[in-house]
């Protein structure tokens, strides 16, 4: 799992390493925008649900309050016609006396008459069962035993209470017409006075069931999708829309369970189907209102309404997109001209348009970017140009390496000098010149040891001084470590050719010419200095002045001179370093080549591709 | 660049259909009612409109969103005329119809014909065979033993039990009578069957021969004729039949009748309307279980079950 996600972290760089800016800016734009607008969709969804659930909650609470009382209104006058025969007439009556049968009687009828459309019969029962008065039918059937009747029992159990039975078919009168009616009996026990002595009986009012159906028939529930029902205190059902069709085992319903529900709204689950259950107690009688809301018709709503809301979210977020993208193109857009400036700049294309306009950061971006662009065309111009410089100073030296005219006189010398019989210093210069020229050569390095540099004067010298008759003499000396340091090579021998040549010409044996290398630091010095007669100030001036005409190649010796030596060493070392000129007239002249000591490592970056 | 446009072109456009879908689909009921539809239904005879029968089937058409049109033959059980009127709503373009077979017989070519036209489907009489595509009715044959059983008690060995033939032809109710009468057949009752006419003439002609210990009649309206005529005559055989009419039920009460067979008249005429709708709408057929009946005497028709049976709350 964690490696799982390791790669997909490690993808997702990729991806992101990859993409656009423009494309980064509008996905994450439009990703943080989705899930907004998905979250707060979501937030008012449930919040718009549970408001729905609990508005049908309460709608139902309110129609079935309505109900109650309606129902509470139509018992209450059964109750208050049970009251008014027992009170007003009962109470009243002695049934020892002779009319009080017949008083009884046209009371009955008379209450019945009031009330005929909710009624179906009034009966006043002794405590034994017999009948004593009853309206409108009088006769009993004949299988009838009262007595035996729940509603009788319970009337004479329940001594202070009126008893409301479940609807039954009524089956104490004889009709003539077979008329067979559902009712509801409203039962209680009374006491009869007869003859002074008080005696049990029981009052039975049997209402119309039809007129409970009609309370509660037509009661509309979640817009018709739910029902009313109603049940006893155990359960049983009074009345119910589907009510045959629960007897005839069509239908089904939770109704003995919601019995024992609390009066309020509930949730169950029956048959599969998840319901909102809402119940109210009638009073006094235990009987309970059940209206019930199968969820599905709320989630039909639901359903629809996710519908909606998911099209809102869905409009919203293709709204959303399409912003994104535009105003991303629009953020992203002076980027992509910079970004498409510097492709074209690397392409080699010589103008490029830096400017660009946009926000702050971008336009500071592109005045940076054009700057560094000028700064580094002028870099790489100097540096096109000192290298133009370099190699025409190191032409300068490939040239000096094979002077005619220094390898003439030398080899005219060498001639004379066989042609005189003085072989040995024939050998000797010819050997020097070899060596010389070996190492000016240096098989095309251009950086040597300063050993080298030391021999290739020695050479030198070794030459010059046969060819003036010893005019002067040399020393090369060198500290202890330094030879083994590294230099450009051709340095000192251009600065001993001049010292020779304004300096040694005119000596008569006594001339001297010294060489010595030492550390100073991190620094090479190599001072070579002569007792000649010096130079005065203009002049060692404009020996090392860059733009004073160079030494001819057909003058005197090997015609690189001092510039040449100055103009390499600060080319390839830099502006700290290269010659110095000290000479004062009939003082002599000390020339100190100033160089970085550098040793074998440290002249490896120095040389040229190719060099070994 | 294409990539751009074609984005920025798509985009918009999705928005826009699902603005459209938006507006176009208004929030609606899933359980909005089926369609209106109408159904014919050709009884075997005039029940003057207040039967429990009806109340069912008007009951399931209201739970259904269906349009009943109630035919009766104007002669009782006269299968021609059946026959007549289903040609008749066949050649109207009749969705649906929902017959009340007569004769199985002599119904069998109209029947066949139908089938392929209307969703059909016969209460009572089993016509499947024929085309029809349900049947709803009780069990006959269970029916008529039961009616065998109940009128065993009243005729003894050797006695003679009287069925009556009011349907006559081949119907559900023959089958019935076929069945009680080889029932007490075969526990040593001698049986007659004599056909019964609304006048009562030919069951009196055959009383006034004596020798008969029980009458069985098989559907309802013969048991209401039957009690009525019982109850001018003290002498009058026991009486045994099929029905919970509030005439029969009086006459259950009263002692006429010893004991009937009473069937689930309202959740009958609900079921054939249930399954004949189901039929036109979706072709399905369902699969309807038989009719419940139940054996009910004087002393238990108070009873709160056998009460729901005589006494539907309609």
């Amino acid at each position: 799992m964690k490696k799982r996600f390791s790669e997909l972290l490690r993808r997702w760089r990729e991806l992101y390493h990859r993409a656009e800016l423009q494309m980064v800016l509008s996905l994450s734009f439009t990703a943080v925008a989705v899930v907004g607008m998905v979250l707060m969709g979501l937030a008012l969804f449930l919040r718009f649900s549970s408001s729905t659930n609990a508005m049908a909650a309460e709608s139902s609470q309110l129609v079935l309050a309505q109900v109650n009382l309606n129902l509470d209104h139509y018992l209450r006058n059964m109750m208050r016609v049970s009251d008014a025969v027992y009170y007003q007439v009962i109470k009243d009556l002695d049934l020892g006396d002779r009319d009080a049968a017949q008083a009884l009687s046209q009371a009955l009828d008379l209450l019945y008459e009031k009330d005929r459309e909710t009624l179906v019969s009034l009966a006043v029962f002794d405590q034994d069962g017999g009948l004593l008065a009853a309206a409108p039918l009088t006769d009993l059937k004949v299988s009838v035993t009262p007595d035996r009747e729940e509603w009788f029992t319970t009337a004479m159990d329940r001594i202070e209470n009126l008893h409301f039975s479940t609807p039954h078919v009524q089956d104490l009168f004889a009709d003539p017409d077979d008329h067979y009616r559902w009712v509801v009996s409203l039962s209680r026990k009374v006491e009869l006075t007869r003859d002074g002595g008080i005696q049990g009986g029981v009052l039975l009012v049997d209402m119309n069931f039809s007129g409970i159906e009609q309370l509660c028939k037509d009661v509309i529930l979640a817009g018709g999708q739910g029902y009313l029902y109603l049940i006893d205190s155990n359960g049983e059902i009074i009345y119910h829309p589907r009510q045959q069709l629960i007897y005839a085992g069509l239908q089904a319903e939770n109704n003995l369970v919601a019995a024992d529900y609390p009066d309020g709204s509930h949730t169950e689950t029956f048959q599969s189907q998840r319901r909102q259950v809402t119940v109210k107690t009638v009073g006094y009688t235990g009987w309970k209102l059940v209206g019930v809301v199968p969820r599905e018709t709320l989630w039909d709503n639901y359903g629809q309404l996710v519908l909606f809301f998911l099209f809102v979210v869905l409009f919203s977020i293709f709204l959303l997109t399409f912003a994104n993208l535009r105003l991303s193109e629009w953020i992203t857009a002076p980027m992509k001209k910079l970004d498409q400036a510097v492709r074209e700049l690397e392409r080699g294309k010589a103008q490029v348009d830096f400017d660009v306009e946009g926000p702050y950061e971008v336009e500071h971006l592109s005045r940076s970017i054009q700057t560094m662009v000028s700064t580094m065309r002028h870099l790489m111009d100097d540096i096109v140009q000192q290298e133009e410089e370099k190699r025409r100073s190191e032409l300068d030296v490939l040239q000096s390496q094979i002077n005619p005219h220094f390898l003439y006189n030398t080899l005219d010398s060498v001639v004379w000098m066989t042609e005189n019989g003085r072989t040995e210093d024939a050998v000797v210069m010819l050997t020097a010149l070899a060596r010389f020229f070996r190492i000016s050569l240096s098989r095309g390095s251009n950086i040597i040891p300063i050993a080298d540099e030391l021999e290739h004067a020695r050479h030198y010298l070794t030459i010059q001084k046969m060819r003036y008759k010893n005019k002067f003499s040399a020393e090369i000396t060198a500290e202890d470590g330094v030879e083994s340091l590294y230099t450009i090579k051709l340095i000192i021998q251009p600065i001993l050719e001049n010292a020779i040549y304004h300096g040694m010409a005119y000596a008569d044996g006594d001339g001297e010419i010294r060489i010595h290398a030492y550390r100073a630091g991190d620094d090479v010095l190599i001072e070579v200095s002569d007792n000649g007669p010096g130079m005065p100030e203009e002049m060692v001036e404009r020996l090392l002045k860059p733009n004073a005409p160079a030494a001819a190649a057909g003058a005197k010796g090997s015609g690189i001179g001092f510039r040449n030596v100055h103009q390499r060493i600060q080319l390839t070392f830099g502006p700290d370093y290269g010659l110095s000129i000290d000479s004062e007239p009939d003082s002599g002249t000390a020339v100190t080549i100033r160089l970085p000591a550098l040793d074998e490592d440290a002249a490896r970056a120095y040389r040229k591709e190719g060099e070994r | 660049m294409k990539r751009k446009w074609l984005v920025q072109l798509v985009l918009p456009l999705l928005g826009l259909s699902t603005l459209f879908c938006l507006l176009a689909f208004a929030p609606g009921s899933a359980h909005s009612r089926p369609p209106l539809l109408e159904m014919s239904v050709i009884l075997r005879e005039n029940d003057g409109g207040a039967s429990t029968l009806r109340k069912g089937m008007e009951q399931a058409a209201a739970d259904l969103n269906v349009e009943l049109r109630f035919l009766a033959p104007a002669t009782d059980n006269c299968a021609q005329e059946q026959a007549q009127l289903l040609e008749r709503e066949i050649a109207g373009n009749a969705a649906a119809v929902l017959l009340i077979p007569a004769d199985r017989e002599a119904l069998s070519p109209a029947v066949t014909a139908a089938a392929g036209r209307t969703a059909l489907v016969t209460m009572e009489t089993d016509m499947t065979e024929q085309g029809a595509m349900v049947s709803v009715g009780v069990d006959h044959a269970a029916m008529g033993e039961a009616l065998g059983r109940i009128a065993l008690n009243g005729v003894p060995e050797g006695g003679t039990a009287l069925l009556l033939d009011s349907v006559p032809g081949d119907n559900g109710i023959r089958q019935r009578l076929e069945t009680a009468e080889a029932y007490l057949a075969s526990h040593g009752r001698k049986v007659m069957v004599c056909r019964w006419s609304p006048d009562g003439n030919a069951l009196r002609r055959v009383l006034r021969m004596g020798g008969i210990d029980a009458v069985v009649a098989f559907e309802a309206t013969a048991l209401e004729q039957v009690t009525e005529l019982s109850q001018q005559d003290w002498s009058f055989p026991l009486l045994y039949g099929v029905g919970s009419t509030p005439a029969i039920a009086a006459g259950l009460e009263r002692g006429k009748i010893t004991s009937l067979v009473a069937e689930n008249v309202f959740s009958k005429g609900y079921l054939a309307v249930e399954a004949t709708a189901a039929a036109a709408r979706r072709g399905t057929v369902l699969d309807i279980p038989y009719i419940s009946f139940s054996i009910v005497r004087q002393e238990t028709m108070y009873d709160p079950e056998n009460e729901k049976l005589l006494f539907p709350v309609t």
